[in-house]
């Protein structure tokens, strides 16, 4: 699978990469906000989003309802992982049609758990 | 505010106020700058006494004792009762301001304010840097790691092998290999446990995704106490040097990343040199 991250904070993405790795994915890459990640959605074929919510010109939010407007994009698997831990916003994301919500800070079990579960449906 | 500006403010209502033939006084504007600012004592209508042109010319230059006799001294025609009120409120505004320490209370504000936010974003750096040397370091030591991981294991495999194809080792030699076969082994073990840290060390770095984003909305909040404090000092100037700055500062934009830009300071002297030309 390959793997697209999207979150303004470097750190968090190599993070995620890491982890990504530990659990054998290894084609990944990366996106600093919303709007460079729906210009690489669009250019470039991915299999899984794993995305922040809080980010500028594009927010997570707004990336997802990008990605679901958009025909050739609308069944891509989309994990939103933020620190954004309201319910409205929770509510928010599965109104948008999010694949899966992780709040921050999270663990490896937690990450690959979501990335099974949401995997096999799509499968 | 310095006593030099309110001066100068003074004389400017003062213009203002005789350039008026005899207006209603409720409805005479104010000075520019001073529009809003409410009369905090009450009016000198009714106050007995007499008030010439030198009276008014030396009034701003006089401590508030003798201003207040020379107000006392004043007659009360309708111009003249309006430059005795308008005295009074320049006076009565300057007098609060200090008494309140607020003139330099609001400047020094002016200057911490962005200051504050210049360490806050210095904290911001500083996690970053060390969070992704980390990160770094791991990706070094990750790849390491795997490779005695490996190496052992092969190693490991290799002993098992030749142990299998030997009919009878002797004593001495199965002593060896018990002893290799168990450092690798304990090898192999350490390298995963290792790998386990690892993780946990880079999970760990994810404090700086959760304090950076604490850390960038109060950057958010002190921009837009200092925006509104801004404003507040620019209003409060005398206005001729509200004029030549308010096109100067506009709406402000926080911490300048783009060095050399002449629509904005670089150092905390030219901060202070603006707030200065300001009267502060």
């Amino acid at each position: 699978m390959r793997f697209l991250i999207v979150d303004d904070f470097s750190t968090m993405r190599r993070i995620i990469r890491g982890l990504l790795k530990e659990l054998g994915h290894l084609d990944c890459d990366e996106a600093e906000d919303g709007a460079i990640a729906l210009s690489k959605l669009k250019s470039t074929k991915f299999d899984f989003v794993i995305s922040d919510i809080n980010m500028p010109n594009k927010n997570g939010f707004e990336l997802l309802e990008a990605i679901r407007a958009d025909a050739s994009l609308a069944d891509l698997p989309v994990l939103m992982v933020t620190a954004e831990a309201r319910k409205e916003d929770i509510v928010r994301a599965a109104q948008l049609r999010a694949s899966g919500y992780i709040v921050k800070p999270f663990t490896k079990a937690t990450l690959e758990e979501k990335i099974v579960k949401i995997a096999a449906k799509v499968a | 505010m310095e006593d030099q500006d309110l001066d100068a403010l003074f004389e400017q209502a003062l213009a203002q106020a005789e350039a008026t033939s005899t207006p209603p006084a409720p409805s005479t504007p104010a000075p520019s700058g001073f529009a809003a600012t409410p009369i905090a004592r009450g009016s000198a209508a009714g106050t007995p006494g007499a008030i010439d042109a030198e009276a008014i010319e030396n009034m701003a230059a006089c401590p508030r004792a003798d201003a207040d006799g020379v107000c006392r001294e004043c007659t009360c025609g309708s111009a003249k009762e309006l430059r005795e009120r308008i005295g009074k409120l320049a006076r009565d505004l300057h007098e609060s301001l200090k008494e309140l320490n607020l003139d330099k209370t609001l400047a020094e504000m002016a200057v911490e304010i962005p200051d504050a936010r210049n360490r806050l974003k210095y904290v911001t750096e500083m996690c970053e840097r060390s969070a992704q040397k980390v990160l770094d370091t791991l990706d070094e030591l990750t790849p390491l790691q795997d490779d005695v991981k490996a190496r052992s294991q092969a190693l490991l495999a290799k002993w098992e092998r030749m142990l299998g194809e030997r009919e009878r080792p002797d004593s001495g030699f199965m002593a060896l290999f018990e002893e290799t076969r168990s450092h690798l082994a304990a090898t192999v073990a350490a390298a995963d446990k290792a790998s386990t840290l690892h993780t946990d060390i880079l999970m760990a770095q994810d404090f700086q995704d959760l304090t950076g984003q604490v850390c960038r909305k109060i950057e958010g909040i002190t921009e837009r106490m200092e925006t509104q404090l801004v404003h507040l000092l620019i209003d409060t100037a005398p206005a001729d040097h509200r004029k030549r700055h308010e096109a100067l500062i506009g709406e402000l934009e926080g911490p300048q990343v783009t060095a050399g830009r002449s629509d904005a300071v670089e150092s905390q002297a030219e901060v202070d040199d603006l707030l200065s030309s300001l009267g502060f």
